[in-house]
């Protein structure tokens, strides 16, 4: 205790150089074109039917969606328009501001959204197990059990709008969003059934956290599937 | 006289000055566009590369002015191999295979062939469609024209054949292409003298070809000249016109910084601008951006309109919108007065798109935002918000109208269906 608190001053020093250094970079003002679909802090935009949040998303995760944006692999021709003569510098800058924002969380007094229970335990079924016979794995084996997303490349679940999530989805079966290879999201999703892309999108947007989560830390979760980029069970464990 | 020789006698008499008025007009023609020299493909001549690694590499620097890539690359294909499509009012046409390939690019091209077919728009494969800016290249300097070839040379080879034209009526007809030539294609008359301003000249005229965009253009997409830049609409947005009296509202110096890529009081490139300073003009050294802002300070404004100005009136109703809606939406960010703010977000009372001719840049900015390129001057742009999940039509058509009635010339108020004509989104 007493290592600590002769510590602390010099470790608040030698933090102190980083945090001012990092104070004029912050891109808010830069950044005014994301507020109206993204929310004025990345939180989403309240009641939006298709806009996601991006606060506290991982920053490996959102620069490979802007990158995509830019060079092909996710179609979108408002995001096209506004990334196309950014470089990846700026990217990165970009997807470190929105990673570094807190959380998204439930609204106060957004109205609670119901889903059928019969749509509901398909959901979570799938979210929590998985459907081995297929080669499904859980949602929660890659996502977190808290659907909060890992570090450095995997996103949060909750608090995204179900028309947002069913596109997505869809995109991964039809080949319209694409992901560096091997693209297993685009493997889960055609393996999925149009049924069950819709329950899994109704169930997931009416769940919220009502505390900020962070993505779980890179290497906390070892993924069961081969996805670009990140290391999965059967590399460790061959 | 029998029959046939009496309508013999009439055909002579009414047919034959017909058909030499008919004859010297197509000479007439002829001699306006060039005469012979433009279809005499040099021939013979053997391809010798020289061995010159300045060379190439100067002509490496003027193909990134010059944007060769960006058109002779297909989205997403290999380098100069050729292949975008340019979707035009008269077909779609290809652009063509640029790499050393002998037989599908142009490594079996002698230097005077490529000098022929860059000063004439005329090669082995034919004449080619004005889509190519021939007109530009004749205004280059021999030496930019070698240096170009001797690059080309060491562009990797392509065994790939782009696709071929898909050219509409009446383009689509035999000889069009020599025919646009004869009645469209007037070369500038060569200069008699070296111009004051060689490099800016050799850039704007020459490799930049700036007309392409900033010219106005005629029937049949024909320019009147290939050095003039009063302004026109192209690829759906509204190139403005460059010269003394439309640049006087920027201080010395802010123009070649914008070329450069700068934001000067948050003047940056937008559009189809953005992508030219992005992918072209952000590599142009200090002295040569500063060439071409001296160049373009130093054109003429075109002769006044001799039209009475039309004197149009705003709606109350639309001006009320008008006013509330920039009030809500924009102050903010430009300023109540139009002046911009802090260096950050440019000024509107000097932008182009609000006291220029045409109002498509205004509406496209405002339904689909905008940002500047990033580039080592201003690596972190400012953006400007979309508007177009928030706005109708209605109230973009009031709010530029609007503005432009403030700050421009009295300009016809946009309507709610010129919004949604015009107001399309770009897509690679």
């Amino acid at each position: 205790m007493n290592t600590f608190r002769y510590l602390f001053p010099i470790l608040a020093a030698l933090s102190l150089p980083a945090w001012a250094a990092s104070a004029p970079d912050d891109l808010t003002e830069h950044l005014a074109a994301c507020n109206v679909c993204h929310g004025a802090r990345g939180e989403g935009a309240t009641g939006s039917e298709y806009y996601p949040h991006l606060a506290g998303k991982p920053a490996g995760y959102l620069l490979r969606q802007l990158r995509a944006f830019r060079d092909g692999g996710r179609n979108y021709p408002q995001m096209g328009w506004l990334m196309r003569n950014m470089d990846d510098a700026y990217l990165q800058a970009i997807a470190e501001h929105f990673a570094a924002l807190p959380p998204r969380t439930r609204v106060p007094d957004a109205p609670v959204r119901t889903v059928q229970p019969a749509l509901a335990e398909r959901a979570r079924a799938l979210i929590e197990h998985g459907d081995a016979a297929r080669g499904l794995p859980a949602c929660a084996a890659c996502h977190g059990a808290d659907l909060a997303g890992l570090e450095p490349a995997v996103p949060a679940l909750v608090g995204l709008p179900e028309e947002y999530l069913v596109a997505q989805l869809g995109g991964w079966r039809t080949g319209v969003r694409r992901a560096q290879q091997p693209d297993c999201m685009a493997d889960i999703a055609r393996k999925l059934e149009p049924a069950e892309i819709r329950a899994l999108a109704g169930w997931l947007s009416a769940q919220e956290h009502t505390e900020p989560h962070r993505p779980a830390a890179a290497g906390s979760l070892l993924p069961p599937l081969a996805c670009a980029g990140l290391p999965h069970a059967q590399q460790v464990q061959p | 006289m029998s029959r046939l020789r009496r309508r013999l006698l009439f055909a002579t008499i009414v047919l034959l000055p017909l058909l030499l008025i008919a004859a010297g007009w197509i000479t007439l023609l002829y001699l306006q566009q060039g005469g012979s020299a433009p279809f005499q493909v040099p021939q013979g001549f053997a391809r010798v590369v020289p061995d010159d690694p300045a060379l190439a590499e100067r002509g490496r620097a003027l193909a990134r002015i010059g944007n060769c890539a960006g058109c002779h690359t297909a989205h997403g294909g290999a380098a100069y191999a050729g292949g975008r499509a340019f979707v035009t009012p008269y077909g779609t046409i290809y652009s063509s295979n640029l790499t050393s390939d002998p037989q599908h690019g142009i490594g079996a091209w002698s230097l005077q062939e490529f000098r022929h077919a860059m000063r004439h728009g005329v090669s082995r494969n034919g004449v080619q469609s004005p889509v190519f800016p021939y007109a530009n290249f004749a205004r280059l300097p021999e030496a930019d024209i070698d240096a170009l070839f001797a690059y080309l040379a060491t562009v990797p080879a392509v065994a790939a054949t782009p696709a071929a034209d898909r050219l509409e009526f009446p383009a689509n007809l035999p000889g069009a292409m020599t025919a646009w030539r004869l009645l469209y294609y007037r070369p500038d008359p060569p200069r008699t003298a070296a111009p004051a301003n060689a490099r800016g000249a050799a850039i704007v005229e020459g490799i930049g070809h700036c007309a392409v965009c900033h010219g106005t253009r005629g029937l049949f997409a024909s320019l009147e000249s290939a050095t003039r830049l009063d302004g026109g609409r192209v690829l759906g947005w509204y190139a403005p016109a460059l010269n003394a009296q439309t640049l006087q509202t920027y201080a010395p110096g802010t123009v070649a910084a914008y070329l450069r890529g700068a934001a000067v009081d948050g003047h940056a490139a937008y559009g189809k601008m953005a992508d030219v300073v992005a992918q072209n003009l952000q590599y142009l050294d200090a002295a040569d951006a500063d060439a071409v802002e001296a160049y373009l300070r130093a054109l003429p404004p075109p002769a006044p309109s001799r039209r009475e100005p039309a004197n149009w009136a705003l709606s109350a109703e639309q001006s009320a919108r008008g006013d509330r809606l920039y009030d809500e939406n924009c102050a903010d960010c430009h300023g109540k007065d139009g002046r911009g703010k802090d260096g950050k977000y440019p000024a509107l009372v000097t932008s182009s798109a609000i006291t220029g001719p045409d109002p498509v840049n205004a509406i496209k900015l405002t339904l689909f935002g905008a940002v500047g390129p990033a580039t080592p001057q201003n690596p972190q742009p400012y953006t400007m918000p979309p508007f177009a999940q928030k706005l109708s039509s209605t109230d973009v058509a009031a709010l530029v109208s609007t503005l432009r009635a403030r700050w421009g010339a009295n300009p016809r108020p946009v309507s709610p269906g010129d919004v949604d004509a015009w107001g399309g989104i770009d897509e690679r």
